[in-house]
């Protein structure tokens, strides 16, 4: 009773200042804060939005209405102290290098193709990058081309959804650009300091500049965590929905490949001649790529929209009037920042956000059906996580296949979080794992673990997704299938 | 549930030494990862001392901090050393602080937060940070919050703020680092997102609305009074309630 009291204190502080609110007694009438009929009606729809609570009329409408009395009759709908839901997938988007579209994306997956180039900057060894096929030179390194991605995707997903009403769709962006060339475009073109150019050089300015592009009408937020940036987006996404404060969240994980952080890793030795390696013994680094990737969540309860009631959709056609599929859910997300080094990986930062992931969702352990690592490729990142799963799952690590789809999709930084969730929903809906490409010959120190290195068919219904980055982000998303 | 600035501090630092070697060019280069350190020490310093105020186990407090132009100075002078003089000319080290969480992960290394961590980036950053902030406490996620912000601006960066030619005078740089939790004294802070104008004064009721110009976290550090603080200018906008 006291969280159901709780939530309608919570509920009052939208109307009314809290200071009122506190002041007021829970058996005090609700009339003493000048509430009318229709605030009334308008903070049990409030209320009403929490899973499974349901409030008669006649609990409204008593003269004696009260914190208690409105706490008593949420409580009664049996709901409102249970586990907090998770969010459903209604729709996805992607853009990256196996192609244009989620299809693209899972055709790319299971044949372990990718479209690669050499990098398109001046530099000291021969590195390729991952980038869009097709995709021009001056494409790739164009001061827009982060918004253009993230557009790319976002579109996808809302079709996907079949989002009824943008104006209420809230946006939360993952990247690491920091300006990238649209800073470097900007600085060179010091004549126009007051136009477009600058407003692109500032990345805070990007989820603004996409939401406008996509006709969004909520909040528009840039989430700048290094490179599992994306996957605190959807983190940040999921806390709004539970929260109460959004219905539908979009969320998009988006990087470039830019000149300044192309050389900075390189200058940090942290690519690789050929790229993404995960869990091999010839593993020697990361390579990089541009993408987009994009999950639109809808908050758990929330009637799906249908076919016709929103504009045409590049994914595959659905019939007029049936629901917008369900893709799955994001079920819990855990993080944290521990950590002893700037640059170094920690196994027990990682333990201890996939502990906190389960933990969110109400899992243990065994209800894990496999896992999609963050797996780069790097000689202390893929020992620190693989030691990370080891003290979490313990022997049953054995039992539980784990891939990297970065062996296919290389790091796509920003974008990692977001479009690695993806291959967990695919794999989950489709009830098949995807090979980690480039493990081969796997490194002996990860005998111990089932590294899925042939697609497999592996029906499922849960599964973790890691993703960590520089500094001790470390995060874990449990994905559940629908 | 309430939730309350339990603790704060902040710092302000000159930037003027660090513009004079930014616009010394390559003469510069070698001292430009002094500002990155003044930056993070500064940053690390105020978290330490918020956090060890607030007295919340630092292993489960979370964090979430709010920058407009994050650590793009680095980005701007490896532009300029790549252009002048090529990529052998850049500095690794440098590179750890190119993301705009670097400093929130040195923060967070020194002070020992185990909690969630995230860099939010953009104009609305401050106040998106203090609603995540309230949102987890309210929720039981964790029993407290560093919310922190960072500026450290650069030439290009001042000039472009302000809409013209570049600052004869650099901006202080700031650093504020709050701790929010449901558990301690201090004001109650309630954020509520694009409010028009009668639901700013409606919200006010008695205490004066304010326009928190520049950094809101500065202005809820110092805010001792009821009051109402909104990120300004005409129409909807974001405001946070500071009540006792």
């Amino acid at each position: 009773m006291t969280e159901a009291r709780a939530l309608v204190r919570a509920a009052l502080t939208t109307r009314i200042p809290p200071a009122e609110v506190e002041a007021l007694g829970d058996h005090d009438p609700l009339h003493h804060l000048g509430l009318d009929s229709v605030a009334l009606i308008a903070l049990v729809a409030e209320l009403q939005q929490n899973p499974g609570v349901q409030i008669e009329d006649e609990a409204v409408f008593a003269p004696d209405l009260s914190i208690a009395s409105l706490a008593e009759a949420v409580a009664a709908s049996g709901k409102a102290t249970e586990t907090v839901p998770g969010a459903e997938v209604a729709g996805l988007g992607v853009v990256a290098p196996t192609g244009y579209g989620v299809e693209a994306l899972w055709r790319g997956l299971l044949d372990g193709e990718a479209h690669r180039v050499p990098s398109p900057y001046e530099r000291p060894r021969p590195f390729q990058v991952g980038v869009l096929p097709g995709a021009r030179t001056e494409e790739i390194t164009g001061p827009g081309r982060l918004v253009s991605l993230l557009v790319l995707a976002a579109e996808e997903a809302l079709a996907d959804a079949g989002t009824r009403d943008r104006a209420a769709v809230h946006l939360v962006v993952g990247t690491t650009d920091t300006g990238g060339n649209a800073l470097t475009h900007a600085l060179d073109g010091s004549g126009d300091e007051g136009g477009r150019a600058v407003d692109e050089a500032f990345v805070g300015t990007a989820a603004r500049r996409g939401a406008a592009a996509l006709g969004l009408g909520g909040s528009a937020t840039v989430v700048g965590s290094a490179s599992a940036a994306g996957a605190v987006a959807l983190g940040h996404a999921l806390d709004l929905l539970r929260a109460g404060e959004a219905e539908e969240v979009l969320v998009a994980g988006v990087d470039t490949i830019s000149e300044t952080g192309f050389h900075g890793l390189a200058a940090l030795r942290t690519l690789g001649p050929q790229g993404c390696r995960p869990f091999s013994s010839e593993r020697r680094g990361i390579g990089i790529s541009e993408a987009a990737a994009a999950v639109l969540l809808r908050r758990t309860g929330t009637p799906p929209a249908t076919a016709g009631e929103s504009g045409p959709s590049p994914g595959p056609a659905r019939e007029t009037g049936s629901p917008a599929p369900v893709r799955g859910r994001l079920a819990g997300y855990g993080a944290s920042s521990l950590t002893t080094h700037l640059a170094s990986p920690e196994a027990a930062g990682i333990e201890l956000a996939v502990r906190r992931a389960l933990d969110d969702a109400g899992l243990e352990p065994s209800d894990i059906s496999f896992v999609n690592a963050h797996g780069p490729g790097t000689r202390l990142g893929d020992a620190a996580e693989a030691d990370a799963l080891r003290a979490v799952f313990g022997a049953g690590l054995r039992g539980i296949p784990l891939g990297s789809s970065k062996g296919v999709l290389w790091h796509c930084q920003g974008a990692a979080g977001v479009i690695e969730s993806q291959v967990c929903l695919l794999s989950l809906a489709r009830g098949v794992l995807t090979p980690t490409i480039g493990a081969e010959p796997l490194d002996p120190r990860f005998a111990d673990l089932d590294i899925v290195r042939e697609v497999r068919e592996f029906p499922a219904v849960y599964a973790l997704s890691v993703s960590c980055g520089l500094g001790g982000v470390n995060t874990a998303l449990v994905w559940e299938r629908s | 549930m309430s939730v309350r600035r339990v603790a704060s501090a902040v710092a302000d630092f000159g930037l003027g030494r660090h513009w004079y070697q930014l616009r010394r060019g390559r003469q510069g280069w070698d001292r430009v990862p002094e500002l990155t350190r003044e930056l993070a020490g500064r940053f690390t310093t105020a978290v330490c001392e918020a956090v060890s105020e607030a007295g919340h186990p630092p292993a489960e407090v979370e964090f979430v901090a709010a920058t407009r132009y994050g650590t793009a100075h680095v980005a701007e002078v490896m532009h300029e050393q790549l252009r002048e003089a090529g990529p052998k000319w850049l500095d690794p080290e440098q590179f750890l602080h190119y993301a705009p969480h670097a400093p929130v992960s040195a923060a967070a290394l020194a002070a020992g937060i185990g909690g969630a961590g995230s860099t939010l980036v953009g104009p609305d950053a401050q106040f998106q940070a203090v609603a995540h902030a309230v949102r987890r406490v309210r929720a039981g996620r964790t029993a407290a919050v560093v919310v922190a912000a960072y500026e450290a601006l650069t030439p290009f960066a001042a000039a472009a703020l302000a809409g013209g030619p570049g600052a004869p005078s650099p901006p202080d740089g700031q650093v504020t680092a709050l701790v929010l939790s449901a558990e301690g004294s201090g004001p109650v802070l309630t954020p509520y997102r694009s409010v028009d104008d009668a639901e700013v004064r409606r919200l006010a009721g008695g205490p004066a609305e304010a326009t928190a110009e520049g950094s809101l976290l500065r202005a809820l550090a110092a805010v001792t009074a009821p009051a109402v603080l909104t990120s300004g200018g005409p129409g909807p906008r974001d405001a946070v309630v500071v009540s006792p």
